[in-house]
């Protein structure tokens, strides 16, 4: 759990015991597993967004969530989206590997290892309207809609409205609130 | 049983949440579905604590050392059923089977059945015998399933792990409970492992604490004696375990585990029972292996740049084979770590070990005294300085021991990476390593051999310890390059030149007569000492390579030349000539993975070991060049059930992997072997 000691040489002393997850069940305060915290944010995110009738035609329309490069949610975010809808919107997770199309993706998570591709990514997101999320650093500044970020041992998101309106996205105003930084606007 | 294995015993029947009807009680109902963070609203979301291992933990490839970690994915893919096997994918380690149970496994030379310059842990827990100086490897089982990953690390670590980490570091961590809630069933069987079988049950004990216990068996039929009759290595081994990981507060986490196993073994061994030459040369033993540990692990974290580590570890085995050794160790190991300012970024430890062995000995193996407790104290300081952040790290640190036989030693090393782009990586080290002396270097007394020499006197070769026996000393260059070229491509270069210095060699004394036991016969003695030095250089090179989007190939390839000099002052004629030829000089290996329908994996892989020369009892034999092909093809079916059909050792019908010792045991050759098995998960 120590940073640079890993890398220098002193793997495994800090990792023997790695993350954990203690869940709250009524809303208290207890250490849940980051990545688990982040898909239940990313389920969330769809009641926010309003996506264009060029892909979400009607209300009952399904909503694919996909990732793309290393996923490191690790089966969190099937198990979080399994059997759930949104509205009457049902919800999927799709799994991309680099050659597959992201057109049938409403809300795309880039991992971090996508860090070469990611402005071929942004610009397919933008032409065909995917919401992107991700948590590499300068995610949002790079052109990514909306970055998670680590505060105090939080999760706190930036959004930049620049990439969603080029997205024809709209994102309501109660997300816009809870967000940490927003750039551009609507 | 005696009193202190009864206590032992009782502890990890307390601490076996299931093994307890009584503790059942106090465990609350856990909740339907907890993990069901969807159902806050985001707004609670954003007050929920996080623990954020992913963004600290360093991405393996800035480890400036020449490091192969074995995943997960790796295990279940290789078809392998024993940790020795899976250590085969690592370039750079020399792995071979002796017999049935017992493997020679090293890491850039010096192999041996005791390859004494190679640290082993499971969970940070140091399984390296202080007593035989090597590690037991068929008391080294645990469900593969549960192992999280292996890191493998060539070349010294005495910087943080002390004395022993000479050659190598294998870092075994097992999965955390909460990975391994639900139900596990394993079953299979083949031709050589003829039936085996794991259970294993894990759930949350409250919130924030979970469980897993299981339970594991084998038996594995004979190989195939060298002589060309069975070599009568059958073994059969029953173990279980357990752990539990609870998070005590948003800054602490305790994790305890525990291991249990007692098992039944066969070889046949050359040692000594009486001073006339035995025929035959080789008699046969079955003995008992059993043993356990218990150790905690707990974390506390003091701020983002501050945490520290306490583990606290006791072991204990019984080991029949040499002269029933009974050990118990008890570990102590602190580490605090803190960043400091921008550029540095410093690890501490202290750590206390106490082992204690009792054997009992008989005419071809004594230790004087038979009961022996060796403390070892250390203190290490590492600090990691950026340079140039992002791109030029110096790392710079070094270890203070107290060992029981040489007191003070020190291991410093100091080791670079550059960076020049994120997908590349340059480093350079050099460190000093050292191996302390074990009771089997410094207090022992064994006929190895015996003969009729002149005149019809019983001659009787017998090794001698040596209380002055010095630390075995390593100086290591290192380099190594890694790159990912694109997305489908990583690869990875390491290389050496390890300058050795009071290497180990046995020189023959002044025979001498003694009448006790009789016959009357003639000694001649082997005393241990120090008179060797040497130099080995190597390279290893490896990549993996995604062909397709549902093929994976992973060619490996190791170069090892050893060359070695006895001092002026040494009479050994063969230990300098044994240790150049106990490792292959290559070694190469190509794996391949396809995933060649849904629900369907088809898993090769391929070994190349170069022919070892100047082996066995008298240096005058030697283990052929083999290739060794494994083959296996998984499928699943829905998420609950997969079947596995494995056959190993394809090409020929059996090998040899490596020759015994003056002493040591009969080898046993590998046989084709195949295995059916299946596993039903319930999570």
């Amino acid at each position: 759990m120590c940073s640079r000691s890993v890398r220098a040489l002193s793997l495994g002393f800090f990792l023997a015991v790695g993350p954990s997850s203690a869940t709250p069940t009524n809303g208290d305060l207890a250490v849940s597993n980051e990545y688990t915290v982040k898909a239940a944010f990313l389920f969330h995110f769809s009641q926010f967004v309003e996506w264009p009738a060029s892909t979400v035609p009607s209300p009952s329309s399904p909503l694919t969530y996909c990732t793309v490069g290393d996923d490191p949610f690790l089966g969190a975010l099937d198990k979080t989206l399994k059997g759930k809808s949104v509205g009457n919107h049902a919800l999927a997770v799709q799994h991309l590997t680099a050659r597959d199309q992201i057109d049938g993706c409403q809300i795309l998570f880039i991992g971090a290892s996508e860090k070469k591709r990611f402005s071929e990514v942004s610009t397919e997101s933008a032409r065909y309207s995917v919401l992107t999320v991700g948590d590499s650093e300068h995610f949002t500044r790079d052109g990514g809609m909306i970055g998670f970020v680590l505060e105090d041992n939080k999760v706190r998101f930036d959004i930049n409205l620049e990439a969603t309106r080029r997205a024809k996205l709209k994102i309501s105003s109660r997300l816009l609130l809870l967000a940490r930084n927003v750039t551009g606007s609507q | 049983m005696n009193a202190a294995r009864c206590a032992f015993l009782c502890t990890l029947a307390w601490l076996v949440p299931t093994a307890q009807p009584t503790c059942a009680q106090a465990v609350p109902e856990s909740p339907t579905d907890s993990s069901d963070l969807s159902k806050l609203s985001i707004e609670d979301l954003m007050n929920v604590e996080v623990t954020s291992a992913s963004a600290k933990e360093q991405k393996l490839s800035h480890v400036a050392a020449a490091i192969f970690v074995i995943s997960q994915q790796d295990i279940r893919r290789s078809g392998a059923r024993s940790i020795p096997d899976l250590l085969r994918m690592v370039p750079g380690l020399d792995v071979a089977q002796i017999n049935g149970n017992t493997w020679a496994i090293s890491s850039r030379g010096f192999n041996g059945q005791f390859s004494n310059k190679l640290l082993v842990l499971v969970d940070g827990r140091n399984v390296y015998t202080p007593a035989f100086a090597g590690v037991y490897w068929d008391a080294l089982d645990l469900p593969l399933e549960n192992i999280e990953r292996i890191e493998v690390i060539r070349g010294p670590g005495g910087t943080v792990w002390g004395s022993n980490a000479v050659n190598g570091v294998i870092s075994i961590f097992t999965k955390k409970s909460e990975e391994t809630q639900g139900l596990l069933v394993e079953a299979g069987a083949g031709n050589v492992e003829q039936g085996f079988g794991t259970v294993e049950y894990g759930g949350q004990l409250s919130e924030g604490t979970q469980y897993r216990a299981y339970t594991k068996y084998f038996n594995n039929t004979n190989l195939l004696g060298i002589d060309g009759e069975s070599g009568g290595d059958g073994w059969h081994l029953l173990s279980g375990g357990f752990r539990v990981d609870s998070v005590l507060s948003p800054k602490d986490q305790l994790m305890v585990e525990g291991t249990i196993y007692d098992g039944l073994e066969g070889h046949y061994a050359f040692s000594q029972r009486g001073v006339l030459p035995q025929t035959p040369l080789a008699i046969h033993d079955e003995v008992n292996l059993d043993g356990g540990a218990i150790q905690s692990v707990w974390n506390h974290t003091y701020s983002d740049r501050s945490d520290s580590t306490l583990e606290l570890s006791f072991s204990r085995y019984v080991n029949g084979i040499f002269e029933r050794e009974t050990n118990n160790t008890f570990n102590l190991d602190y580490k605090y770590h803190i960043a400091l300012g921008k550029r540095h970024d410093l690890v501490a430890g202290l750590a206390y070990s106490h082992s204690h062995d009792a054997t009992r000995g008989d005419f071809a193996v004594t230790f004087d005294p038979p009961s022996q407790s060796l403390q070892v104290f250390s203190a290490f300081v590492q600090d990691e300085i950026a340079l140039i952040p992002d791109h030029l790290y110096l790392t710079v640190g070094s270890k203070l021991e107290h060992d029981y036989f040489n007191g003070f030693g020190v291991m410093p090393s100091a080791r670079m990476a550059w960076e020049p782009s994120s997908s590349q990586m340059l480093w350079v080290a050099v460190s000093r390593a050292l191996r302390t002396p074990s009771l089997s270097d410094t207090e022992v007394t064994a006929n190895v051999n015996s003969f009729v020499g002149p005149g019809g006197t019983p001659v009787l070769i017998r090794y001698l310890g040596n209380p002055e026996f010095l630390d075995e000393s390593l100086i290591a260059y290192e380099s190594g390059y890694r790159a990912s070229l694109g997305d489908r491509l990583s690869l990875e270069i390491a290389l050496y030149y390890n300058d050795y210095d009071h290497l180990q060699t046995a020189e023959p004394g002044t025979p001498f007569s003694e009448a006790e036991p009789l016959p009357a016969h003639l000694v001649e003695p082997l005393r241990n000492a120090n008179l060797m030095h040497g130099n080995t250089q190597g390279a290893e090179v490896w990549a993996k390579w995604k062909v397709m989007d549902r093929w994976t190939l992973s060619p490996g390839y190791a170069l090892e030349q050893i060359h070695m000099h006895t001092y002026p002052a040494s009479t050994d004629m063969t230990s300098a000539v044994s240790l150049e030829h106990n490792s292959p000089r290559h070694s190469a290996q190509l794996r391949s993975h396809v995933d060649v329908a849904r629900g369907f994996d088809w898993d090769t892989s391929a070994y190349f070991v170069d022919r070892l020369s100047n082996q066995g009892a008298f240096s005058m034999s030697s283990v052929p060049a083999y290739t060794r092909l494994d083959t296996g093809l998984t499928w699943r079916i829905g998420e609950a059930l997969s079947i596995s059909a494995v056959g190993q050792n394809l090409l020929q019908d059996h090998h040899l992997e490596f020759l015994g010792t003056l002493g040591g045991l009969q080898s046993s050759e590998l046989r084709r072997s195949a295995y059916i098995k299946f596993v039903w998960t319930m999570r």
